[in-house]
């Protein structure tokens, strides 16, 4: 009985945390609303790191998600009179930050491969096999880190913008289907079917990998 | 009746329970040895793609506050160009303008007849002899239109041409 009463109270003080930021966020929206830019610096300040990794995630590349999380923190001070508070404040910067990157992936003319394609799967296998065979020769030694990153780059270069964006905001930064979908302005439906097509095709991609772990 | 997406999903990231775990852990035995290689996976990824951070962050704040004070900068400029006061004086002086377009090209004759000063303004307008003359005169149940100075027909004009 103490163990639930412990765990609920911790639920109740996580909560406690959530509606606490959730109205912080909603302070500053208001001032920025009202024309105060140091209450939009405060925001960015806030979702400045969150946002970098998602944003890097996607494009792999430091300088590109540098820029694209400044166009998309802009974008945000920009049409912030527009929010008008149906949804939490980092749900809608995370929806314009994704709309900013994938937007460019697109203009790139990354479109990433088709949406599971069992070529890529090594064939030949034993049904009973525990394990398939790796299409890359397994090195002796331990794979250096800058390797294990190029690879992960090389593997998420595969998917297509969305793809990635629903496996970083759910491997990365753990956000409930329900927000994805949010954010993605899609149905759960197809936040579940792009994330488990984007885990299958990693689990080919890179069991290599996280089999020397 | 969710998917076997929806179901493996939910699997993976432990939210299955009681008796829908029971039940896909059942109908899907030979894809309990993936759960240990997506749980690497999932760890191998966090690791690596979680761990970027962003450099120099205070630099990154002040570019976009840069930016910021511009957009703000600008935006004044706009709202003093058409701001309201502005849009309100001009729309009172294209009224005013309007009113006295009105007051002194329209003619104010007779106003308990306005058609009939009217009429003789316009054939006087219209006539491109400055001898022709129009008057108008209000009788009970007519109106007499007079037009003097006209020139005579040549009588062999044929008039049904």
């Amino acid at each position: 009985m103490n163990e639930l009463g412990e765990r609920s109270s911790k639920l109740e003080a996580g909560h406690s945390l959530i509606d606490a930021a959730e109205s912080d966020d909603a302070d500053l929206v208001r001032r920025c609303q009202a024309g105060d830019s140091s209450a939009f610096n405060d925001l960015v300040i806030r979702y400045r790191n969150k946002v970098f990794t998602m944003v890097y995630g996607m494009v792999q590349n430091e300088q590109d998600a540098w820029d694209l999380a400044q166009e998309g923190f802009l974008k945000a001070w920009k049409s912030i009179h527009r929010f008008k508070g149906q949804s939490s404040f980092y749900t809608w910067l995370y929806r314009i930050m994704t709309n900013v990157t994938i937007d460019s992936l697109r203009r790139k003319g990354i479109r990433g491969e088709t949406e599971f394609d069992d070529r890529i799967a090594p064939a030949n296998v034993e049904p009973g096999s525990r394990t398939t065979p790796s299409a890359v020769p397994l090195p002796h030694n331990k794979i250096e880190q800058q390797e294990i990153r190029q690879r992960i780059d090389e593997a998420i270069g595969k998917l297509s913008p969305e793809h990635r964006a629903v496996i970083v905001m759910k491997e990365i930064q753990d956000l409930q289907y329900g927000e994805i979908a949010e954010i993605l302005s899609c149905s759960l439906g197809t936040v579940m079917s792009r994330l488990f097509y984007a885990r299958k095709k990693l689990q080919i991609l890179l069991r290599d990998l996280y089999e020397n772990l | 009746m969710k998917t076997f997406e929806e179901k493996f999903n939910a699997w993976l990231d432990g939210l299955l329970s009681g008796e829908e775990l029971k039940s896909f852990e059942h109908e899907h035995a030979s894809i309990l040895q993936d759960k240990a290689e997506f749980l690497k996976l999932k760890s191998l990824l966090r690791d690596n793609l979680g761990c970027r951070k962003l450099g120099n962050p205070d630099f990154f704040n002040s570019q976009i506050m840069t930016e910021v004070e511009r957009e703000i900068a600008r935006g004044g400029r706009h709202s003093r160009l058409l701001g309201l006061p502005r849009i309100a004086l001009a729309g009172i002086f294209a009224l005013c303008v309007g009113f006295a377009l009105f007051f002194s090209m329209i003619p104010r004759g007779n106003l308990a007849d306005p058609g009939s000063g009217y009429v003789a303004e316009v054939l006087k307008t219209r006539t491109a002899d400055p001898k022709v003359k129009a008057t108008v005169d209000n009788q009970k149940d007519m109106t007499i239109i007079k037009l003097e100075g006209l020139d005579k027909l040549p009588p062999d004009k044929d008039l049904n041409r």
